[in-house]
């Protein structure tokens, strides 16, 4: 675990980015990393890409404005029958771009021009969550006693932290695995409030210096979508809470 | 917004408009006295000219009288020494009657005239001030006053009226010069096709000109970051591929570097663009101001001793940490690049002040503000869009950006918070919801909660 690139060797990364210098610089760098990179300049040859892939890809890194078929449809398409990681990379300023691109299921994003080490860091913690949904990475929050039958609930919600699900009723919701992350802090201690700085740090492993505006609040609206509204607060000003 | 200027803005006073209105009293004053003396005097004449007839009259009457009966009468009287030598001479010369008027205020009417060798004359007193002529000269005077205080009130409202549709162009163009919204001056002073139209008219144009030519550097300035955007990001990724040489750290540098510009210049074309908003949370301004800081020496962008942070203790303040950031950071780093360390950054409740120990901020930039890319400075060693996107940022955030020079010497800014920070004015009061978050005693301040 503490060699990031024998972590990620023989990962499968499904790369589309329609600029040659951009994508070919940073198949580079993510072969050098150790991934296996399969490199599109269309977003619709990607897609056939990302079908025909056989073991499929462990993550997707596409730019937004594409050829073919742009990034956020690409990322619909793909969450139609995958929660894997996806993470844009966005060249335009307006952030509607970004907004859809998120609502759309990305778990994340990066601006051009970035710089590779936060695309390394971007990758390895989209690729960290992805990795603790696992049964065998399967996360118990430290310090978190759990009820005997390793579940809790929240209204209507079972939360299953062993086998990392949430249902309700019968029906396991098909949460990706940021959005389970971001449910798991949330339930850290319902009733708490999180701002979104924190949530930032926690869920997606920004430092310091990383700071974004809608990545959390998509996010969130994602969540509820799935979950139901009334599960999650916003305390306008303060952040975000799970209520029971 | 910015103000980087100091208190002292000239405002148009009543200067015009009593200026205006005095010359209306002058000439409505002059011409009233003018016509009074002129009436006064005629009537005098006139007054003058009956009492001469008059006495010639009389004096007609008492020689016949005297010719018949040798009788004295009308107040006659034979060669009387008072009578003016000039009288006599001319009664004597050709032995008619004549009438003579001597005196200044009070006049005496004499007349004269000759019956055999003996002059008869008459005297009679004649007060100008009295009677008719007083009475026209107080009409006169009181007509005089009514009608200059008449001319002097029309004049001081018809110059009211110019001088506040002048007087509020002048505002709006003020405001619409300071950056504020866009008006039509035309609007302000009314439609009416006169001087004062034309000037707003002009002026508006002038305005909507210079508006469309900055409009369009904006639009230059956003086109060309956004070019610049995916061949820098080539050239960066390309360039931290390079095998680990001198050569190679040189060209990832200056890659940064542009790619931090590019970054910069999209920042402004966002501000420029208008639409940013504040994402408005509760956050403890001490430690937004400590990251800062804290970020900048652990990247080695800050020298760790440069730099010292005060704090005058917990201030929860509703703000966007994001945007205080980058105006701190960015103060920051240009009090390091134009002036000198150390570099003191202190929070005091609401108010974020970052000094430094250089030769402070030059006059243009205070009396003009942070403008984009000024390379005027001796010691300019990058890109001036620092302050810029400091004054943006602030802007974004309701706050104010105060420029000035320390009393000490060396350059200040002063970023003051709101108390209500733009589009959170509907926070509901009881939105404090935990212990953790409420512990600064400022938010229950703030919200009104007792503890």
């Amino acid at each position: 675990m503490n060699d990031p690139s024998a972590r990620d060797a023989g990962r499968r990364v499904l790369l589309v980015e329609d600029d040659a210098v951009i994508g070919e610089a940073t198949a580079a760098h993510l072969a050098r990393d150790g991934f296996e990179v399969a490199w599109h300049t269309d977003g619709l040859e990607a897609w056939d890409a990302w079908r025909a892939a056989d073991p499929p890809f462990d993550l997707v890194v596409s730019d937004v404005v594409l050829p073919g078929l742009d990034g956020a449809s690409l990322t619909r398409r793909i969450r139609e029958t995958d929660a894997v990681p996806v993470v844009l990379v966005s060249a335009r300023t307006d952030s509607l771009d970004v907004v859809g691109g998120l609502e759309a299921g990305a778990d994340d994003y990066v601006t051009k021009p970035f710089d590779v080490q936060v695309l390394r860091a971007r990758l390895r913690n989209a690729l960290r969550r992805a990795g603790d949904r696992g049964p065998a990475g399967g996360v118990v929050p430290a310090g978190e006693a759990s009820p005997t039958d390793g579940t809790e609930t929240f209204g209507d919600l079972v939360l299953d932290r062993r086998a990392v699900q949430l249902r309700r009723g019968e029906e396991v919701l098909a949460l990706t695995p940021t959005e389970m992350r971001l449910f798991l802090e949330l339930a850290e201690e319902p009733g708490r409030v999180l701002s979104r700085r924190a949530l930032l740090e926690r869920v997606w492993g920004y430092g310091d210096a990383e700071d974004e505006d809608h990545l959390v609040t998509v996010h969130v609206q994602r969540l509820r979508a799935k979950v139901g509204a009334e599960h999650v607060e916003t305390v306008r000003g303060f952040g975000y809470r799970l209520l029971r | 917004m910015t103000r980087a200027r100091g208190a002292g803005r000239t405002r148009t006073g009543g200067g015009l408009r009593a200026r205006i209105a005095a010359v209306v009293i002058l000439v409505v004053l002059a011409a009233v006295a003018g016509l009074g003396v002129a009436v006064h005097l005629l009537v005098l004449r006139e007054q003058v000219d009956t009492a001469r007839r008059a006495a010639a009259d009389r004096m007609a009457a008492a020689l016949d009288v005297r010719a018949a009966t040798g009788l004295l009468s009308f107040d006659a009287r034979e060669d009387d020494p008072a009578v003016p030598a000039e009288l006599r001479d001319a009664v004597r010369g050709d032995g008619a009657r004549a009438t003579l008027v001597t005196g200044g205020s009070v006049r005496t009417v004499w007349a004269a005239g000759r019956s055999g060798d003996v002059v008869l004359s008459t005297r009679t007193r004649l007060v100008p001030g009295e009677g008719t002529l007083a009475q026209v000269d107080r009409a006169l005077l009181l007509a005089g006053v009514v009608v200059v205080l008449l001319a002097g009130l029309v004049g001081w409202v018809t110059a009211g009226r110019l001088a506040r549709r002048l007087r509020r162009a002048a505002e709006t163009a003020r405001t619409v010069a300071s950056g504020g919204d866009p008006a039509s001056l035309r609007r302000v002073v009314g439609d009416r096709r006169d001087e004062v139209g034309a000037l707003a008219e002009a002026v508006d144009a002038m305005a909507g000109r210079l508006a469309e030519r900055v409009r369009a550097e904006q639009r230059f300035t956003a086109d060309v970051a956004h070019d610049l955007r995916t061949p820098v990001t080539g050239l960066l990724t390309a360039a931290e591929l390079l095998e680990p040489s001198r050569a190679a750290e040189l060209v990832r540098d200056r890659a940064r570097a542009l790619a931090a510009l590019v970054e910069e210049l999209l920042e402004v074309a966002r501000l420029d663009g208008g639409d940013e908003q504040a994402l408005v949370e509760q956050v403890d301004l001490g430690e937004v101001v400590r990251r800062v800081v804290r970020r900048g020496v652990a990247s080695g962008e800050l020298p760790a001793e440069a730099v010292t942070v005060s704090s005058d203790g917990p201030a929860l303040v509703a703000t966007d940490a994001r945007r205080v950031d980058r105006v701190v950071s960015n103060l920051v780093r240009n009090a390091l690049r134009h002036g000198a360390a150390p570099v003191e950054v202190a929070q005091r409740g609401s108010v974020v002040e970052v000094r430094d120990h250089g030769p402070g901020f030059d006059e243009p930039l205070l009396r003009d503000g942070p403008q984009r890319l000024r390379h005027d400075r001796a010691d300019a060693g990058g890109h001036g869009l620092g302050l810029v996107i400091a004054a943006g940022q602030a802007g974004v955030l309701g706050a104010r950006l105060e420029l000035d020079n320390a009393p000490g010497g060396g350059a200040r800014a002063r970023l003051l918070l709101p108390a209500t920070p733009p589009g959170a004015a509907d926070v509901p009061p009881d939105a404090v919801p935990h212990d953790e978050v409420t512990d600064g005693s400022r938010a229950r301040e703030r919200t009104g909660r007792r503890p």
